[in-house]
């Protein structure tokens, strides 16, 4: 399965992709991007099943990222890992097509609970 | 504006767990002073959705590289130098972002609205004066040596401005 991590931290990239194998995700593709527009092409190049992304980021956001691709027509399942987590950007996150909203520092557990149902 | 809280020791040292994804442990701290030519960085916070600026942080040079190398597995030996000589390499002051940047998450109020990173200096002479004399002046603060294992012990202090 191909995984797209986007996050403008290349740390913070590799931590995402340590803390899925942790969480038992180990037979994963994954492709990284250090911005929303970089994503927007690793998505028409790649074709990821899950992207998980962070949400600021130069260039182009996270939900910059999320409403443009539900703006192309990609339905690809699509949440947030990042290190503000209000519930106001809990909202918009979900009403523009966001399946799930992780906050950082993060656990392996919240990953299995959260992100099982898509992998 | 809603009133902002101090973290504990103990969640300091589990933010720092859950970054670097290695055992660590709070020790006893003490105060840092921001003077130029001291070897610390510093994080100015304000809230989400203000301009107001509603805390600080400031680690000592150690803190800064030990956590910063566990983040992307640098080892030790690697980084060492940046502490005594405190100019940090690229990948350090990068992680370091990265650091502060989720250590926003510890300053938040009681009905979970949180702060967000607005600045952080990697030397100390540039750290703005109004900014110094700020985290001089208040007493809300906290003081906390954290032992990341396998990289060393540094300090860590939480002001709320």
């Amino acid at each position: 399965m191909k995984i797209l991590v986007v996050d403008d931290s290349r740390a913070m990239r590799a931590i995402v992709h340590r803390t899925l194998r942790q969480a038992g995700f180990a037979n994963l593709e994954v492709v990284e991007a250090a911005n929303g527009k970089e994503a927007l092409d690793k998505v028409k190049d790649s074709s990821p099943e899950l992207i998980i992304s962070d949400w600021n980021m130069p260039e182009m956001n996270g939900l910059e990222l999320l409403q443009a691709l539900r703006g192309d027509g990609v339905s690809t399942p699509f949440g947030f890992v990042t290190s503000l987590g209000t519930p106001a950007m809990q909202q918009e996150a979900v009403s523009s097509g966001a399946s799930f909203f992780i906050t950082k520092p993060f656990r392996p557990e919240t990953f299995e609970v959260v992100l099982g149902p898509y992998l | 504006m809603s009133h902002y809280l101090l973290p504990t020791p103990d969640a300091v040292a589990e933010m720092f767990n859950l970054l670097v994804g290695r055992p660590v442990t709070p020790k006893k701290g003490k105060p840092q002073f921001i003077r130029p030519g001291a070897k610390l960085t510093v994080a100015a916070f304000k809230g989400v959705d203000s301009e107001e600026l509603v805390g600080a942080a400031v680690f000592d040079m150690a803190l800064s590289v030990y956590s910063s190398a566990a983040l992307s597995m640098i080892p030790v030996s690697a980084v060492s130098g940046a502490i005594s000589s405190g100019a940090l390499p690229d990948n350090i002051a990068e992680n370091l972002g990265e650091v502060y940047n989720v250590a926003c998450q510890l300053l938040a109020t009681g009905e979970g609205e949180f702060s967000r990173l607005a600045e952080h200096y990697t030397v100390a002479a540039k750290v703005p004066a109004d900014l110094s004399k700020a985290i001089k002046g208040t007493k809300e603060k906290i003081h906390v040596g954290i032992d990341i294992q396998g990289y060393g012990s540094g300090l860590a202090s939480f002001y709320l401005l």
